[in-house]
């Protein structure tokens, strides 16, 4: 769905600085130009969802031990690429909106020490956002994570088929002949079929009855509108970082709540190696508590920047 | 033993009928779902692919195109133009009148031009050749004569340039008259062209 409509999108689209203006044609202008980048921008983010469902639901099937340890760090590798495909393409209109979330959100980066600002010029392409930024994340968006994310795909798609499917820790503890199980043709691929309608479903009533507006062009010397946040899945580390500078002023907020993403981040990433399979085969409770507080603690600070910015 | 073969038989036969009939139900209901979403999801694409052109067509119902008489180019030399989508050109003859035309060559569509050394219109890409008064194919590969232009002049009189020059009928070729609209200021030679049904 995302390569077709992005490479629907890829027929109009100018990056540089006529990109707003190519945007707004697109919206305005094409025929059904509107529905196009309307589908590309919900199935995106019903991408980063189901993404993110994915990743819980393997987590709390404990589908990351041993010999899925790959597979699982592959995923959070998918997940990393998909959080920058999100991040990259929300510039690419270059709206009020998309410039200030791209200028904050590379505010993160520029805070790690020594290293930091010189790579956030590199990726920004100057020391503001402008043209040559939406020039660069296009290169990115279009060719460069397309190009590591096939790539990661193809193995982490590989490694399921290598592996199999995980079975969960209940059926697991059945002998063989006892397990439910169903054949992979009809029944599985109807099922999958059936679920893949019903997505298309979803998205396409969001992209028809919910169409992707655009905002006014981006303008560098206008203040920020107020309420500026940025997309869902990069709420609760905006609304974390918010937080934290206002319990802890100056760079020490911001640097607390980085030490706490990276240190979070690399339990998460790491948890194949410290909960392993237990000698009775039972699930571990403490990863399963963790995987809990860290759902809750997302979904907390995502809801309560929104309520922040309805305030 | 009683013999319930033939019962069994008939039972699995009717079983086996309802089963294939329903995955010729499914099959067919399959299709026609197939069918509608396909319609659903290409009809968008096609009108979003096709848009350019819609418009460019759109362009193509200009019907008629002014200039000034300040801006005619001088003796002997031509004017290029875009007639709607397409090039066109005006030449001022050395005898002092106009001829215009459809630049589009009729051998491959590449744009001819006007060579007033050698006195014709010539298309560079394959070398041919056309009159330059009348457009006719003179040599070359080009199979038939460029498409003219009929002129007028606003102020007092109007001339049909095709019939002065002796061109046949556009109506006899099964050509369509575009027809005329314009906004002119002061005096002005108006152009309209003869487009070929295919």
């Amino acid at each position: 769905m995302q390569a077709v409509s992005g490479v629907l999108l890829l027929v109009y689209f100018r990056p540089g600085p006529e990109a707003y203006d190519s945007v707004r044609q697109i919206t305005y202008d094409i025929d059904f130009g509107w529905l196009i980048r309307s589908v590309h921008s919900w199935s995106a983010n019903l991408m980063v969802f189901a993404v993110f469902v994915h990743m819980f639901s393997v987590f709390f099937m404990k589908a990351y031990r041993k010999p899925r340890e790959f597979g699982w760090w592959s995923g959070l590798a998918l997940l990393g690429l998909t959080m920058v495909f999100g991040f990259s393409g929300y510039l690419l209109p270059m709206d009020e909106l998309a410039f200030f979330a791209t200028k904050v959100g590379l505010e993160i980066p520029a805070s790690i020490p020594v290293l930091g600002p010189a790579l956030v010029n590199l990726i920004r392409g100057g020391l503001e956002v402008n043209e040559f930024t939406v020039q660069r994340f296009f290169a990115l968006h279009v060719v460069v994570l397309p190009a590591f994310f096939i790539g990661a795909l193809g193995f982490h798609l590989w490694l399921v088929q290598r592996h199999g499917n995980a079975v969960p820790p209940s059926e697991d503890r059945k002998p063989p002949a006892e397990r439910h199980s169903v054949p992979f043709f009809p029944h599985f691929v109807i099922k999958d079929l059936a679920m893949w309608l019903i997505a298309l479903n979803v998205m396409a009533i969001l992209a028809a009855l919910f169409p992707w507006g655009l905002g006014p062009q981006a303008d560098p010397i206008q203040p920020a509108p107020l309420g500026i946040h940025p997309e869902w899945y990069f709420m609760s580390q905006f609304q974390a970082l918010k937080v934290l500078g206002h319990w802890f002023p100056g760079m020490a907020g911001e640097a607390l709540g980085i030490a706490l993403f990276t240190i979070g981040g690399a339990l998460w990433g790491l948890i194949p190696l410290y909960d392993t399979t237990t000698a009775k085969g039972r699930r571990a409770r403490a990863a399963t508590w963790f995987g809990l507080i860290a759902l809750a603690g997302l979904a907390a600070l995502t809801v309560w920047g929104y309520l922040d910015k309805a305030a | 033993m009683p013999d319930t073969s033939a019962a069994t038989g008939d039972a699995m036969g009717r079983r086996g009928f309802l089963a294939r009939a329903a995955g010729l139900l499914a099959a067919a209901g399959g299709t026609v779902a197939a069918a509608v979403y396909g319609a659903a999801v290409g009809y968008p694409i096609y009108r979003f692919l096709m848009t350019p052109a819609r418009r460019a067509e759109a362009l193509g119902a200009v019907k008629q195109i002014s200039f000034p008489v300040t801006d005619l180019p001088p003796v002997n030399t031509a004017k290029m133009f875009t007639f709607g989508a397409v090039p066109a050109v005006l030449i001022h003859l050395p005898d002092g009148s106009f001829s215009c035309f459809n630049a589009v060559c009729t051998h491959l569509g590449c744009t001819v031009q006007f060579e007033p050394a050698q006195a014709r219109i010539h298309c560079a890409c394959h070398g041919g050749v056309y009159d330059m008064k009348t457009g006719a194919n003179v040599s070359g590969p080009p199979p038939k004569p460029l498409t003219l232009g009929r002129r007028r002049f606003t102020g007092g009189w109007t001339k049909d340039w095709a019939s002065r020059n002796g061109s046949p009928s556009p109506r006899r070729n099964k050509c369509r008259n575009m027809p005329i609209l314009s906004g002119i200021i002061g005096a002005a030679y108006r152009f309209s062209f003869f487009s070929c049904r295919p």
